[in-house]
């Protein structure tokens, strides 16, 4: 049984995405400086795809008030289509087998001290790591977020049930009302019934850790962008924030604290994953390269800051408004503008959404 | 305007706390500014623009506080002050022109922060072993397993040292009342029920009055913490199941 539970979360948590990320990469031609690189972007940009569809496929069938098993259909079929398309995509353009890896100024000369700091973050963030497997944080306000997916998960209901005392209420009452445009719950909930796991145990000890590492992953790519594609530091970009984020203990409100306590719920998502990769994206603008697949990815970035939490629906839109107006202007692309705005689609839409039902 | 700004000051100060970041940040932006033109348009610009768009007085009180209302103090996750930090102790140890420059300014930056900065896995009222797979308080595991070994779905009042969790072990549980007592979720409009957690949780009221209004509520069991001082509940239509972890666990009596 547990062997079985095990392949499921590698193929939800890992396969799923890596293969969505490796065809999503293919497409559209994109280059690495180094295999951290590429398999790290393959992830990440799998998860944002696989959040982006259920952000879109989701919050309608929640206002129609349907049911998890609709959305989890409709859902798989979007997945299934992307790697049809995807795939058909490859063989017709007959693109490359091989992920282009450029070496930059990445030949790895001071082996010693990449080594040094592999080792470093390897030890902080597998200390951070065990914490959130073997140790526990008790947050109440689990009392919503966890418990909302553990009603989708066992009645199949979308926010019509009262996590405070579990009666069936029909309709999207006090602070659920929120929940409907950003339904992070149900997402975990769907992933939960995919693995049979139950939302309890996949939220507070199965997902935490692969969300972490996403995490490191997104500050990884940002030291990439920042000096050249050099690997060492890279690696000691990963080591300061895994540093910061431990020693930042001084109050409950900064972001260091919401990513090592309680990454599973959707605002604390937002700000441990997808604040530092959206800001990876961004800082991509500066280089103005003619890729239209940036563009792309901030659009799935903003979506799935949507799925995540109502906070997430306006990050997205000041970080892309701001960087993205920023490096436009900075190499004068102005058609570029129409590309920032789609970019802020979800959070025009989702904020529209959050205001009405609010 | 100047009360919104003073608002903003005290989010800055509630969220550094008196944590060297915030002066590392605004040294780091600095430093930058030196560091040639591409890390001055790529990082240090858009850095200094955000923070002004978050933190200016004028969006805070027209726009932030509408939008966010009683979280702002969340936008300041947008600042992306480990970014910038990051960047510029690594750039520090390019001054020296040595392979290993960075490597050094890294490990003082690290020692630095372990001696300086407060662990946040030092906080123990933050974090606990874990005990079970579900990471709930292994008294809420309990207490639920027990409940559900003797009803399937089963209605409860219980304290609120528990009742944030035993929803969480299994949908099947109802409750009277949980989070909502305490006015979150949807607050608690039912005069019964606010009388009801005010009577668990002050231990005021008789063992009659907390039977009664339970049984018009139909709960099926009451679960009171061991310091509780209602006597004698038998008396009123429970009977009592059994001690754990530190609660007691009374059961209604079936009509025979």
């Amino acid at each position: 049984m547990y062997i079985v539970t095990v392949g499921l979360i590698i193929v939800w948590l890992v396969i799923v995405p890596m293969a969505l990320g490796y065809l999503m990469s293919r497409v559209f031609e994109k280059k690495f400086t180094d295999y951290c690189c590429a398999f790290g972007f393959q992830y990440i940009v799998g998860q944002l795809v696989m959040w982006g569809c259920f952000q879109i496929l989701a919050v309608p069938v929640i206002l129609a008030k349907g049911k998890l098993s609709l959305v989890m259909i409709l859902w798989g079929m979007s997945i299934a289509a992307i790697f049809a398309i995807t795939i058909g995509l490859i063989v017709r353009r007959k693109l490359p087998r091989i992920l282009k890896i450029e070496k930059y100024k990445s030949e790895i000369k001071a082996k010693l001290g990449l080594l040094l700091a592999v080792l470093a973050v390897a030890v902080i963030v597998g200390y951070q790591c065990y914490h959130y497997i073997f140790c526990m944080h008790l947050d109440e306000d689990d009392a919503r977020f966890v418990v909302n997916a553990v009603d989708a998960y066992e009645r199949g209901t979308l926010f019509l049930t009262n996590p405070a005392n579990g009666n069936y209420v029909g309709t999207w009452v006090g602070e659920m009302v929120k929940d409907v445009s950003s339904p992070w719950a149900i997402y975990l909930a769907m992933i939960s019934k995919l693995i049979g796991i139950y939302p309890t145990i996949f939220a507070h000890t199965v997902y935490p850790a692969f969300l972490l590492v996403m995490g490191y992953v997104a500050f990884y790519f940002i030291g990439n962008t920042m000096f050249y594609g050099e690997v060492t530091k890279s690696w000691l970009m990963v080591l300061i924030a895994a540093v910061v984020h431990m020693s930042f203990g001084t109050s409950l409100y900064n972001q260091s604290v919401f990513t090592l306590n309680r990454i599973w719920q959707g605002k604390a998502t937002v700000a441990g994953v997808m604040i530092p990769f959206l800001l990876y994206l961004l800082l991509q603008l500066y280089y103005d390269k003619q890729d239209k697949g940036s563009y792309v990815l901030l659009f799935f970035a903003g979506l799935s800051m949507c799925l995540m939490s109502g906070m997430g629906i306006f990050f997205s839109g000041i970080m892309i408004g701001v960087y993205g107006v920023w490096f436009t202007l900075l190499n004068k692309r102005w058609k570029h503008i129409l590309y920032i705005a789609i970019a802020c689609m979800p959070t025009v839409v989702y904020g529209l959404s959050y205001v009405l039902i609010k | 305007m100047s009360a919104w700004m003073n608002e903003i000051i005290e989010y800055i100060r509630r969220y550094f706390n008196h944590s060297p970041l915030l002066y590392l940040y605004i040294a780091a932006l600095l430093f930058l500014l030196f560091r040639g033109k591409r890390i001055r348009r790529m990082v240090v610009y858009p850095s200094m623009i955000l923070t002004v768009v978050v933190m200016n007085p004028i969006c805070y009180g027209y726009i932030w506080i509408r939008l966010i209302e009683y979280a702002f103090w969340r936008m300041l996750w947008m600042i992306p002050v480990i970014p910038v930090i990051g960047c510029a102790v690594i750039e520090l140890g390019t001054i020296l022109h040595k392979k290993w420059g960075a490597l050094v300014t890294v490990s003082i930056f690290v020692v630095c922060m372990v001696v300086f900065g407060t662990n946040v896995y030092q906080n123990t009222t933050w974090y606990q072993k874990g005990n079970n797979v579900y990471k709930l308080p292994y008294a809420s595991v309990i207490v639920a397993q027990t409940i559900l070994g003797l009803d399937e779905q089963p209605v409860v009042l219980a304290p609120s040292g528990l009742y944030c969790y035993l929803r969480q072990y299994s949908g099947d549980i109802k409750l009277l009342y949980g989070r909502d007592a305490e006015t979150y979720i949807l607050p608690l409009q039912d005069t019964d029920l606010i009388q009801l957690h005010a009577m668990i949780e002050d231990n005021t009221g008789t063992s009659k009055e907390l039977c009664e209004l339970a049984k018009e509520h139909n709960a099926e069991f009451i679960v009171l913490p061991d310091s509780h001082t209602f006597s004698e509940i038998g008396q009123y239509g429970y009977d009592f199941v059994g001690w754990m972890e530190g609660y007691c666990l009374y059961q209604v009596k079936t009509a025979e």
